[in-house]
């Protein structure tokens, strides 16, 4: 039997800049190249086909979601893993929210790799992979070589695209779970 | 005719309306000079699947998700008798039955806002009608929503066979609607095991329209003559309840849905019915309508759709 997840076990907490009117949320679904659950917390950029898929590279905005792909005003699964019927939902649209990184928020996220260390100010990005559940849209403060990220245009410097700029310490949230809070941000790399 | 004066006096009504506490919504009469440019009409989800009031008390929890939703249970099927010669018993079966989730989501209008003071030159209440039009609107996602999902399980395109089974209850007849043809669309529902009769017909008001073409042979009596007259298309006939929609983008043309009694079907919650937000601020006004609702289809071999080609 799986184990179960608790509330609160994955997710992102709004520190500033939401719920208000004027806060540049978004909507839309996850592409069906998406093949692992997706947990609150990682980050997913727009498709071509204006669907959610995981990481940010290149000129991609970042989308920090909100939803996480099981939850149950998301959730459109009508088959038991042996096909047989289950129910087809009708409310639920398939829609996940997300926080659009120019949108300037504060958010507390614990979907990122916990064994890196992080100070003020580290520059984020998020793992372009939509199949690994370990990996894809996990934020972390390195390229894919394991160099710390700098400005892309910095002579030398790493060439990712930027999502987020850190904004505290790690430290355990009331769950217990290992959170970083960090401010969004649209910076774009040549990968 | 009425006056400037009249008219003067409207505007001031509006404006106050606008201009009065957050939460007080006047009803003020519709202006009636202005051009309209198209009938909207109420949803037809509430009417196949009428909705259930539910409160905190009814939702049912869960340790991984704080978000709604209700369990239901669905009948179980029972292995059939049999005859046996003697010194034998029966062979067990455990006690136990399905369950299947219904979940919840919220569906929400645009937010209308304007300086109001940039409202007084309209001669019509134009907050009125976008309210109106919105509520209207909420329906249409609600008919939109159920229709994806009857698709869905229906096997998504005619010819295919239902989720998780192997009826095929989404079928194109090739004929024109005739009385015959239509007989024929009944045959396909209690044709499965659930052995379910339809007790509701969908269609849109094009396709609805072609029963005035019968004639005396096929709907018998003065009637052919009454519906010429009239032209009156929204009937019920063959033991059906007829829901006529005007969505031609939902229901599209020579198409019928068809759908059992909702207890065979599913279940429709609404924790919270339309509800109206309205903000005033200084000069600006602001308004949204939302509502909290859950359905879910529970059981497949209560609902077809056919197609005439």
């Amino acid at each position: 039997m799986a184990a179960p997840s608790l509330i609160g076990e994955h997710g992102l907490n709004p520190l500033r800049g939401w719920f208000d009117e004027n806060c540049l949320d978004f909507y839309a679904k996850l592409s069906s190249n998406v093949t692992v659950d997706i947990y609150p917390g990682r980050v997913a950029h727009l498709n071509s086909s204006g669907e959610y898929e995981l990481g940010v590279s290149g000129t991609q905005m970042a989308i920090f979601l909100f939803s996480g792909s099981t939850d149950f005003d998301v959730a459109r699964e009508n088959l038991s893993a042996g096909g047989y019927f289950v129910s087809q939902p009708v409310t639920p649209s398939g829609n996940m929210v997300g926080f659009v990184a120019s949108g300037g928020f504060e958010l507390e996220t614990s979907e990122f790799d916990t064994s890196r260390t992080y100070a003020p100010n580290d520059l984020l990005t998020a793992d372009a992979n939509n199949t690994s559940a370990t990996l894809g849209g996990v934020l972390d403060n390195k390229n894919s070589g394991g160099t710390t990220l700098t400005v892309p245009w910095a002579g030398g410097g790493t060439t990712n695209a930027i999502c987020g700029v850190v904004s505290g310490a790690k430290y355990n949230n009331e769950f217990g779970v290992p959170v970083l809070p960090f401010w969004t941000v649209y910076l774009p790399g040549t990968t | 005719m009425p006056s400037a004066a009249d008219f003067t006096l409207l505007n001031e009504r509006l404006t106050d309306c606008l201009l009065s506490d957050g939460m007080q919504k006047d009803a003020l009469d519709p202006v009636h000079d202005y051009t309209r440019t198209t009938v909207r009409e109420d949803g037809f989800f509430r009417r196949l699947m009428p909705m259930v009031g539910v409160t905190n008390d009814d939702l049912d929890r869960d340790i991984s998700d704080e978000r709604m939703r209700i369990i239901v249970d669905r009948q179980p099927n029972s292995p059939a008798a049999v005859t046996v010669p003697f010194n034998t018993g029966p062979k067990s079966v455990y006690i136990r039955a399905q369950r299947y989730p219904v979940y919840f989501s919220r569906i929400l209008s645009r937010r209308f806002q304007a300086d109001v003071d940039m409202l007084r030159t309209y001669k019509m209440d134009v907050r009125q009608i976008l309210s109106d039009q919105a509520a209207k609107d909420i329906h249409t996602e609600e008919d939109r929503a159920w229709l994806d999902a009857v698709d869905t399980v229906l096997g998504g395109s005619a010819g295919s066979t239902i989720l998780g089974g192997t009826d095929v209850l989404w079928q194109e007849i090739e004929s024109s609607i005739t009385r015959e043809s239509l007989v024929d669309m009944l045959k396909i529902m209690p044709a499965t095991d659930s052995h379910l009769m339809a007790v509701k017909a969908l269609t849109n008001h094009i396709t609805a329209l072609e029963t005035l073409k019968f004639g005396r042979d096929e709907i018998g009596g003065n009637f052919s003559e009454e519906l010429f007259k009239s032209g009156n298309f929204n009937f019920d006939m063959l033991g059906l309840e007829f829901i006529v929609s005007i969505k031609r983008d939902l229901v599209p043309d020579n198409t019928y849905y068809l759908q059992a009694d909702p207890k065979f079907v599913g279940k429709s919650y609404s924790v919270e019915d339309l509800v109206m937000s309205v903000e005033n601020k200084d000069w600006m006004i602001k308004f949204f309508l939302y509502e909290l609702i859950g359905a879910g289809i529970g059981h497949i071999k209560g609902l077809a759709r056919v197609d005439f080609v």
